[in-house]
């Protein structure tokens, strides 16, 4: 398990605990990857964590805006005929909100609940024996620990490098959210990924985030 | 406010500039198609009533379009087709707040989406198609014929289409739906006023083994009568098909020459799925997507063209520009997609799953040398930023499609292309076939063509007998591997060849 102080420094330490010990495997798209598997990395302090999406912005790629970010958690619509998370929290197959009709009202009446979760995989409807999309965000926990909202986020594939500080700031949006609705204050992220890789044609990346020293540009 | 006005201003939410045609279609939906459906009617009668009707409703509007002009929030922004006013919002970039009692409008002006093709060294280089409205609309939208019980509705979700789409619409398989003489007519006059009205382009297509032969020679005999300039029509067939069927295509021949409608032929043994153009070129969705399509499906989004000409004698790389121009097409597909819920309340039943972005190439001498090499690796490099882009999204929870098809242009797409340098392909016999510069050509647009997705090749014929085209056609569809053929018969009036000169040709 990984853990620091900020969202920074835990990325960076993920990927070099890939980078160092990571299992280098070919995918079923022919590409390189370097694995752990059962990564967990906590972030203690939140006040960072949109650090990892101003670093992996610089790629040469677009990376989709906070807009889209915000979008994809929040929304419940989606024309694409693909999962999105808004319409899993909020509609899930078109009947439960599974954030107002059931994680903030039980939080509220069982402040020491264990059954706080919400479920983003859906087999059925994610046709997984056909299709190749499978929702990757698996679920959402949430736990009162001395008065802070704490959030764990199951990520069942999870490309750390360019996909964990999308999933930080997403999970930390939603912590916001609910903890405003609670009336408390946001505490620790926790990510527990089963599949924690990156792709070895980005590595040149990570030597630049290792290179990084703290607050100041490689 | 008079609740016409707020429902007119509603109408300019969806889209900065409409002509007063539309405005009425937004507002009256009803009684538009209605008037539509009258004046499409062979009765004189019935014409003059769909006029009255068309007027009315138009001169309804005009009162409160013009008052809206005085109060300073719609302009005149210029006519379209026979003199039709076009309005705009005359509220800057942002939003303005109109109440009246209980009802309150909320107008956003959409800003501009700033893409790469802004950097002025792209200019001349990368061209984009209808910039106003292609983070908005999709380019193509096709719809099944069979989904429709009658061509009737087929050509209602057309004519509706048709004002949801920035290039074309097409209507696939219409074989199933071939009427009577009268219902043809009223359908197809009624598509080409639209088109001529929005400015499109429509593709009919018919599979000729599924056709009923007659019904099909009439259908084309109608639309020869009709002499539309915005309708294409498209058959779908093999060499086998042809072979089989070559009496309908002799049938159908002499009409198509004598209204100087082309022969447009799409190859089912080299591209399964349907091909349909408009002003930008081909659009060819694959068949592991259109096999999934029910009713009907966006399957273009927006065009960037790369002109190959001018980036060859300015020494830019194909490969960098179509990788800026499949950035620029990234960006307008993310804002387009915030859209998407409101197209599909307009288009019910289509699909926005399967929408490709194209990259097309213009002004091509197949003779240069390393030119295919050049094409190639552009079209590499647009494949290998679309992939990265999915995966890029797809890590961050947002399984979007972003594909990118890379095919020849049309000079009608952009009147800054560069003028065209490469010879067009002019069949005098069966001969001319055979001859060895003519081979070497074909042998290349065939190379071209697996790098293009369903990229047209156009053959103009002079004197033609309908039987001589048809072995010529059984010819080229047997040797060589050419999705989409085209035959023009404009030659045979004489005087195209110099109009297409003068304005510049098509790819």
């Amino acid at each position: 398990m990984i853990s620091a102080p900020d969202a920074m420094t835990a990325w960076r330490e993920a990927l070099l605990s890939i980078k160092e010990s990571g299992r280098l495997f070919i995918d079923d798209e022919g590409r390189a990857c370097k694995e752990v598997v059962n990564l967990a990395i906590e972030v203690t302090g939140t006040a960072d964590v949109r650090a990892p999406l101003s670093f992996i912005r610089t790629g040469e790629w677009i990376y989709p805006s906070d807009e889209e970010l915000e979008d994809a958690l929040f929304s419940r619509t989606n024309e694409e005929g693909r999962y999105g998370y808004g319409a899993r929290i909020f509609s899930f197959r078109g009947e439960l909100d599974q954030l107002e009709g059931f994680v903030i009202p039980l939080l509220r009446a069982q402040p020491e609940t264990r059954r706080a979760m919400i479920i983003l995989a859906d087999p059925i409807a994610d046709e997984v024996a056909l299709s190749r999309h499978f929702v990757s965000l698996t679920t959402l926990w949430f736990r009162i620990i001395e008065r802070r909202l704490v959030v764990t986020a199951v990520v069942r594939s999870n490309d750390v490098l360019i996909g964990w500080p999308a999933n930080i700031s997403q999970v930390s949006l939603m912590q916001r959210h609910v903890a405003e609705r609670l009336g408390i204050a946001p505490g620790a992220i926790m990510t527990f990924s089963f599949s924690a890789h990156y792709f070895v044609e980005d590595e040149e990346l990570i030597e630049k985030l290792a290179r990084r020293k703290q607050g100041r540009p490689a | 406010m008079h609740p016409h006005e707020l429902a007119i201003l509603e109408a300019f939410r969806e889209r900065g500039r409409l002509g007063t045609s539309e405005i009425v279609r937004a507002l009256f939906p009803e009684e538009s198609t209605m008037a539509e459906r009258l004046l499409a009617n062979a009765n004189r009668k019935e014409i003059r009533e769909g006029r009255t009707r068309k007027a009315r409703l138009h001169r309804l509007l005009l009162y409160h379009l013009n008052n809206l002009v005085d109060e300073g929030l719609l302009h005149i922004d210029g006519t379209q087709g026979k003199g039709e006013k076009l309005f705009a919002l005359a509220v800057k970039e942002g939003e303005v707040e109109i109440t009246s009692g209980k009802k309150r409008v909320v107008i956003r002006k959409t800003a501009r989406v700033t893409t790469p093709l802004d950097d002025p060294r792209m200019h001349g280089l990368l061209h984009a198609y209808r910039e106003q409205g292609w983070a908005h609309a999709p380019g193509a939208v096709f719809l099944r014929a069979e989904a429709y019980p009658s061509l009737r509705e087929a050509t209602d979700a057309l004519v509706r289409a048709l004002t949801c789409v920035t290039d074309t619409a097409a209507l696939i398989g219409v074989q199933k739906l071939l009427a009577g003489h009268d219902e043809m007519e009223e359908s197809l006059a009624r598509i080409e006023r639209t088109c001529t009205q929005e400015g499109h382009r429509v593709t009919v297509t018919a599979a000729l083994s599924a056709a009923d032969e007659e019904r099909l020679v009439r259908f084309v005999r109608t639309l020869s009568e009709l002499r539309p300039t915005h309708i294409e029509f498209v058959i779908e067939a093999s060499a086998k098909d042809v072979r089989a069927h070559a009496a309908v295509l002799t049938g159908i021949l002499p009409f198509l020459e004598q209204a100087e409608l082309k022969l447009h032929l799409k190859n089912n043994a080299i591209h399964e799925a349907p091909i349909a153009y408009g002003d930008t070129g081909t659009y060819a969705p694959k068949e592991t997507d259109w096999r999934t399509v029910r009713v009907g499906a966006a399957v273009g989004g927006a065009t960037v063209a790369i002109d190959v000409f001018r980036a060859r004698t300015q020494g830019a790389r194909l490969r960098e520009l179509a990788r800026t121009a499949s950035q620029a097409l990234f960006i307008v597909g993310r804002e387009r997609r915030r859209e998407l819920g409101r197209l599909a309340q307009r288009l019910p039943g289509v699909s926005f799953a399967h929408m490709d972005e194209y990259v097309r190439f213009w002004n091509y001498d197949w003779r240069e040398e390393g030119l295919l090499d050049e094409i190639r690796a552009a079209v590499e490099a647009a494949q290998e930023f679309s992939a990265r882009q999915e995966r890029v999204y797809r890590a961050c929870g947002m399984p979007v499609r972003f594909r990118l098809v890379a095919t020849g242009a049309l000079a009608k797409m952009s009147g800054a292309l560069s003028a065209r340098q490469y010879r067009k392909m002019m069949v005098r016999s069966y001969a001319t076939l055979q001859e060895e510069s003519f081979v070497a050509q074909l042998r290349v647009r065939e190379e071209l063509c697996r790098i293009f997705a369903g990229d047209r090749v156009r053959f103009f014929r002079s004197e033609a007998r309908p039987d001589e085209v048809v072995r010529e056609l059984l010819y080229l569809l047997g040797t060589y591997a050419l999705p989409f053929v085209t035959y023009d018969f404009s030659e045979l009036r004489g005087n195209v060849k110099l109009t297409e000169y003068l304005r510049g040709g098509e790819q």
